[in-house]
């Protein structure tokens, strides 16, 4: 089913690798003071805002103790207060043998500690804001957590704004954000698993998912895609989505995501997985339906009238952004005597003296839309009037006055334009489909048409996400799994989750309908 | 996690798309304002094949034709019956693509080479096969939809137009040449769902291929019968007769209000999405035999190579529109070892030795 | 990534390949919306085709139209002869008249024309066909419209609404018509129009309905028959029945809302029958006499009247198709055969003198509804 990643053969490649450079045992420190210290000089050689802070403590005889940290990453009052402190005045704790053990039962006055004689532990600890211990004559060495970095506040995500509903969006930060979510679903269920990846990023990633309603086998099979990534480098989820989709040419996503801890909490529900990355806000949750790209978490926080409503305008504006370019192509130029007269006359009036054929102009116009829809995401904000003017003026009235291009066009582009930011999330497809449907109805006409929204139909059906088929027809209709899709059914009614996701479908189980 | 396995509405869905995809093979109606007797007559005449097919699935359930076949006839024997059916699928899917083209032609693209046509359609159906059974199976019961919503909105649209005597007067044709027309109809409609073999192995366990079987071709056939009585009434007997692809002239002449009055072109090109599904399923089932014969595990990778095959034999099979029209006649006759003889043997074949391998029968 | 690079070209290929064969722009065409055939004595077909003036501005207005004159020996080499005066391709698909001279109606017939029509696949089907009472067809196209200025969709639109309002035409588009020249038994009709002045403008009036024998014009029904000739088509959807009552000055004027005909044919030792039922409602528009039709007992006397008028009009009407034309022009002969398939085999050689000695029985069933916004007056 998954052949795709054997194919790859990602994990044999890194079976060999590891053959040919036999990976070293876990590198310990060694029980010396000294000899650690020099160790970790060199690892942390031209890296300045590694701080060495050595300390000597005890009256009588003194003791050597290395404080390690980086700058900037670590709390310093922390560090300060907590740490320093106490260990000046150890001779007031009167101990009788100094251990890390006495050290962090009796002296240290911090919580996250943890001892270790891992360096790479120690080292990739460090990086993260920790501070080492390292004291002469005790064997193992301490981590404290320290971390204290600078961080985002938490604040609506720009990219999905709503009329009503919670308004907090995840941050940069891990952590953060896990806890966020957990404060939405304070069950024992939730499980948060950690997982780490990149060669050189070491970036935490977190996967989510409430046990019971999950289906197992999706996220083993998650666990096992996640084990054949063999990457340098993750900066945002989205190199994990590519890194793990079924299909990895198709433009439709294959993974949700999502910037709101309430969309994770909904869709934890509904039995998906979800897919933190330290370091962006943006959360995978998987598997995705192709409904999904339609959904919005608003829909369930208004009335199920207007949203259904919404919903449906969405799924039309999908077919009109992809399909009117093409199929007003395939009518003036091909099929001519789908238009009422009238409409054709004045068409062909408006067409007269225009230099460029239908087809082409259609193709510009678009890229002109896409060029400037594109230098209106990219550019400053104080010259976003200038361009909309430029673009408004320029583009539409004046190339009309000169009869530069046909005013129907100017409405069709518009139009499609427009239609395509009621679906955000297929913005990729949406252009390749856009482009792809008008260049074979440019050809063949509404045979192109068919012809293209027989490839679309045949692509989606076969897309899948973890296993699941992303749209799903198969099985006879009944009104159940209809609730969530074109329509959104009032909660009073949705009493089974998603059937192609959760194991554990039923969502009210006092329901009738649910005990069954 | 969902099965790969098809539903029953799956199949019954392809199965209708199959038997009504026969309405728009042109020169195929002679019986004039009968035509629709004989539509629904077919499905009689051909009952005992749709039995025997559906016997033969339910005696090995999780095997297909080509299979079945070796299993029966061994591995030298099945040979002589996998190679003359493969090749049947083949020609078929190339007849049809040649119609399927003609169709096009005839609506929209009159200075088109026919090959440009044959390539983008043949291209489509690659892809469809490529995907594999199960994309196949729903992909069909989406087209079935579609195609029973526009044969539901065509014949609304049309009530106005619509003149219920242009059928009269009914059974002015001998029962001979009823049935005889019967007969043609149902080796283009009805007698190519022998290739349903190849993909009811893919059902789900424990549903009967009986009950995929039968209510598909009832369905199938009482649509084609409404697409026929849909055109007599609107066109008339003669010039139902005297048009190339009736139901395209039928639609032309629907008006919806004076903005949308014309839509023929968007609706008969839904109808082309019914020939590119059948030719998918004849495409993999002509891919399938060959790569049973020359012991190919995967049957695919040899889609492309005979979709060029249909692609070469259907741009030389006929010279001009008038051949296609005799073609049927010679089609009835042709198909019969195809859709009966064979059958019919794979399936005393296989109520001699099934009984061995399930004991359970 | 080879593969990709691979059929990326060879989609590259076919797309430019495929060059667009039946890519035609909207400013490469001529859309015709009319075309008249005429016949001259050397039996040269010569067309006048209306087309649609793009090139003014849409803005001031309706566009105008232009026409293009071509002659061939048939009707198809002279559609492609004019293509020699323009540099636009002919796009027939928003055609919506075929104007017809009289002589190529009455000489050669119309089915060749209308076949011609059918085969090319472009023009619709359902276009009206008409015939020109004038000297030419031409004539007719070159008539000024009042409501339009491309008179072929004035025509049109005319001929659809008078068969609704006026019920003083037949609506036969081209399908129907190549139906009802092929179909058995059945005869075709199709409306006639001429010029008329009007406030020092040539228009294009609808004058009747044209008879034909086979597909060969024999003679014109005049418009104020037409509405009989509808009612044995249950065609008749409005119109206006006047007629006078007790006084010969007095009339009244009633307007058609509602009506349903039933036609019954019937064929008994050599001796045809037609039962004609007329199930008709009536609005009171017109009232010049001394009725009173607030009283039940004066508005039963109208309906009486009007049920008595219509009988003896209709088979009046009849009695003058029978001796005149001599020939079934309602298509009598179809509904024989659909109903009693071998007796019309039997009689079909000899229908038209069945016809012209048919009996017929007339029953008319009228309901006065309403008198408009006035209750009485």
């Amino acid at each position: 089913m998954f052949s795709f990643f054997d194919k790859r053969g990602k994990r044999k490649t890194q079976e060999i690798f590891q053959e040919m450079f036999p990976h070293e045992k876990i590198e310990e420190v060694s029980e010396s003071y000294q000899e650690t210290l020099t160790r970790l000089k060199t690892v942390f050689r031209d890296n300045d805002p590694i701080e060495f802070r050595e300390l000597s403590v005890g009256g009588r005889e003194p003791m050597r103790i290395c404080l390690i940290f980086c700058d900037g990453l670590a709390d310093a009052s922390l560090i300060d207060n907590f740490l320093i402190r106490p260990l000046m005045k150890i001779d007031e704790f009167e101990l009788e043998k100094l251990t890390a053990d006495t050290l962090l039962t009796r002296v240290l006055q911090i919580n996250g500690a943890k001892k270790t004689k891992d360096l790479d532990e120690i080292i990739q600890n460090i990086t993260c804001g920790d501070t080492l211990l390292l004291a002469e004559g005790v064997a193992e060495s301490i981590l404290f957590s320290t971390k204290n970095f600078p961080a985002r506040a938490v604040s609506e995500p720009e990219g999905e704004k709503i009329l009503s509903g919670p308004r907090e969006g995840f941050t940069e930060v891990m952590m953060t954000n896990l806890a966020m979510v957990q404060r939405k679903l304070r069950s024992e269920k939730l499980k948060m698993r950690y997982y780490t990846l990149g060669k050189q990023t070491n970036t935490q990633l977190c996967i989510a998912y409430l046990e019971g309603i999950v289906d197992p086998e999706i996220v083993q099979q998650l666990y096992k895609r996640l084990d054949c990534i063999d990457i340098d480098g993750i900066l945002d989820a989205n190199y994990v989505n590519e890194l793990i989709r079924d299909n990895a040419w198709s433009p439709f996503r294959s993974t949700g995501y999502t910037e709101r801890p309430d969309v994770v909490a909904a869709k934890l529900l509904e039995g998906r997985i979800a897919v933190f990355v330290d370091g962006t806000p943006v959360v995978l949750t998987l598997p995705y339906l192709f409904i999904e790209n339609f959904q919005s978490n608003e829909d369930y926080y208004l009335s199920f009238y207007y949203t259904t409503f919404t919903r449906g305008l969405r799924i039309l504006g999908f077919f009109i952004t992809i399909l009117v370019p093409a199929i007003y192509i395939a009518i003036v130029a091909y099929h001519q005597e789908m238009l009422p007269a009238p409409l054709l006359i004045s068409i062909a009036n408006e067409r007269q003296g225009v230099p460029l054929p239908a087809a082409l102009e259609a193709l510009i116009m678009l890229v002109v839309f896409e060029i400037l829809r594109e230098t209106a995401i990219r550019m400053q904000t104080n010259v976003g009037q200038a361009l909309s003017i430029v673009g408004a003026l320029v583009v539409g009235q004046a190339a009309v006055e000169a009869k530069l291009i046909a005013a129907p066009m100017i409405i069709i582009v518009a139009m499609s334009g427009i239609t395509s930011l009621l679906v955000p999330k297929m913005n990729a497809p949406i252009l390749l489909l856009r482009f792809g449907i008008l260049l074979l109805a440019s050809c063949l006409g509404f045979l192109g048409v068919t012809v293209g929204v027989a490839f679309l139909l045949a692509h989606v059906l076969g897309l899948k996400s973890f296993g699941v088929w992303q749209l799903s027809s198969g099985r006879k209709l009944h009104f159940q799994g209809l609730k969530d899709t074109v329509i959104r059914a009032p909660w009073r009614n949705m009493i089974l989750r998603p059937q192609q996701l959760a194991k554990n479908v039923v969502r009210q189980k006092d329901h009738p309908e649910g005990q069954q | 996690m969902e099965s790969e396995k098809l539903t029953p509405w799956n199949l019954r869905c392809l199965l209708i798309i199959m038997i009504i995809c026969g309405s728009l093979v042109n020169g195929a109606f002679t019986v004039m304002q009968d035509t629709w007797i004989s539509v629904l007559l077919m499905a009689v005449i051909y009952l005992p094949a749709i039995l025997v097919y559906s016997r033969i699935c339910t005696l090995f359930p999780e095997e297909d034709l080509f299979s079945i076949m070796e299993t029966l006839f061994g591995r030298l024997g099945s040979v002589f019956i996998i190679l003359p059916m493969a090749c049947y699928a083949l020609i078929a899917t190339a007849l049809q693509l040649r119609n399927f083209t003609e169709f096009t032609v005839v609506i929209a693209l009159k200075n088109t080479p026919p090959i440009a046509i044959m390539i983008v359609l043949m291209l489509t159906v690659l892809y469809i096969a490529k995907q594999g059974f199960s994309v196949l199976g729903r992909w069909s019961s989406i087209i079935c939809t579609v195609i029973s919503i526009n044969i539901v909105i065509t014949i609304l649209f049309s009530l106005n137009i619509m003149d219920p005597a242009h059928i009269l007067p009914v059974m002015n044709h001998t029962p001979g040449a009823i049935l005889s027309n019967s007969f043609a109809l149902g080796s283009i409609a009805v007698g190519e769902t022998v290739m349903m073999m190849i993909i009811l192995s893919n059902r789900k366990k424990d549903r009967s291929a009986y009950r995929i079987y039968l209510p598909g071709v009832i369905l199938g056939v009482g649509l084609f019968a409404l697409i026929i009585l849909r055109n007599i009434f609107i066109l008339g007997a003669d010039l139902e007769n005297s048009a190339k692809f009736s139901t395209y002239m039928a639609v032309r002449i629907i008006e919806v209000g004076k903005f949308f009055e014309r839509i023929e072109s968007s609706i008969s090109f839904v109808y082309i999405l019914l020939g590119i599904t059948k030719m998918a399923l004849f495409l993999s089932g002509a891919a399938m035999g060959i790569a049973r014969l020359l012991r190919a595990d995967d049957y695919k990778k040899l889609l492309i190579p005979t979709g060029l095959l249909v692609l070469a034999i259907g741009a030389l099979v006929f010279n001009n529109a008038f051949e296609m029209f005799d073609l049927v006649w010679v089609y009835q006759y042709a198909a019969i070892p195809f859709q009966l003889l064979i059958p019919v043997v794979i399936w005393i074949g296989a109520e001699i030795k099934a009984p061995k391998r399930h004991p359970a029968g | 990534m080879k593969h990709l690079i691979a059929c990326a070209l060879v989609l590259l290929c076919c797309a430019s390949l495929s060059g667009c064969w039946d890519y035609r722009g909207l400013d490469e065409i001529d859309i015709v919306t009319g075309i008249a055939v005429d016949k001259d004595t050397s039996g040269v077909y010569r067309l006048t085709i209306e087309i649609v003036d793009t090139h003014g501005s849409a803005k001031e207005g309706d566009l105008g139209a232009k026409y293009v004159e071509a002659e061939g020996e048939t009707l198809f080499n002279a559609i492609r002869n004019s293509k020699k005066r323009l540099i636009n391709k002919l796009y027939g698909g928003n055609m919506q008249t075929l104007v017809i001279s009289r002589q190529i109606a009455e000489t050669e017939g119309v089915s060749v024309i209308l076949e011609e029509m059918l085969r090319d696949g472009e023009p619709r089907e359902t276009m009206s066909v008409v015939i020109s009472q004038e000297e030419t067809a031409k004539a007719i196209l070159l008539a000024e419209g009042i409501d339009s200025k491309i008179i072929s969709y004035e025509i049109h639109d005319m001929v659809e609404e008078d068969n609704r309002v006026t019920a003083a035409t037949v609506n036969m588009p081209l399908y129907k018509a190549y139906n009802a020249i092929k179909g058995t038994g059945n005869s075709l009709t199709l409306p006639a129009v001429h010029c008329v002045q009007n406030d020092d403008e040539t228009v294009v009036e609808g004058n009747g309905i044209a008879l034909f024998e086979g597909d060969k014009l024999i003679g014109f029904l005049p418009s104020k028959n037409s509405i009989y000739y509808l009612f044995f088509k249950n065609e008749v959807k409005g119109g206006v029945i006047s007629f006078p009552v007790s006084r010969s000055d007095d009339s009244v004027s009633l307007e058609i809302k509602d009506c349903k005909t039933n036609v019954d044919v019937s064929v008994q030792d050599g001796q045809a029958f037609v039962a004609l039922s007329i199930d008709i409602k009536l609005n009171v528009m017109e009232i010049k006499s001394q009725l009173s039709i607030s009283q039940a007992s004066q508005r039963k006397a109208l309906e009486q009247q009007t049920a008595e008028f219509l009988q003896t009009s209709i088979a009046g009407f009849f009695k003058e198709v029978q001796n005149q034309n001599k020939i079934d022009i309602f298509g009598f002969g179809r509904q024989l055969y659909q109903k009693t398939p071998d007796l019309w085999v039997a009689i079909e050689d000899d229908w038209n003198e069945l016809f012209q000695n048919a009996d017929i029985q007339i029953k008319v069933d009228a309901k006065i509804q309403s008198a408009g916004v006035l209750k009485d007056y």
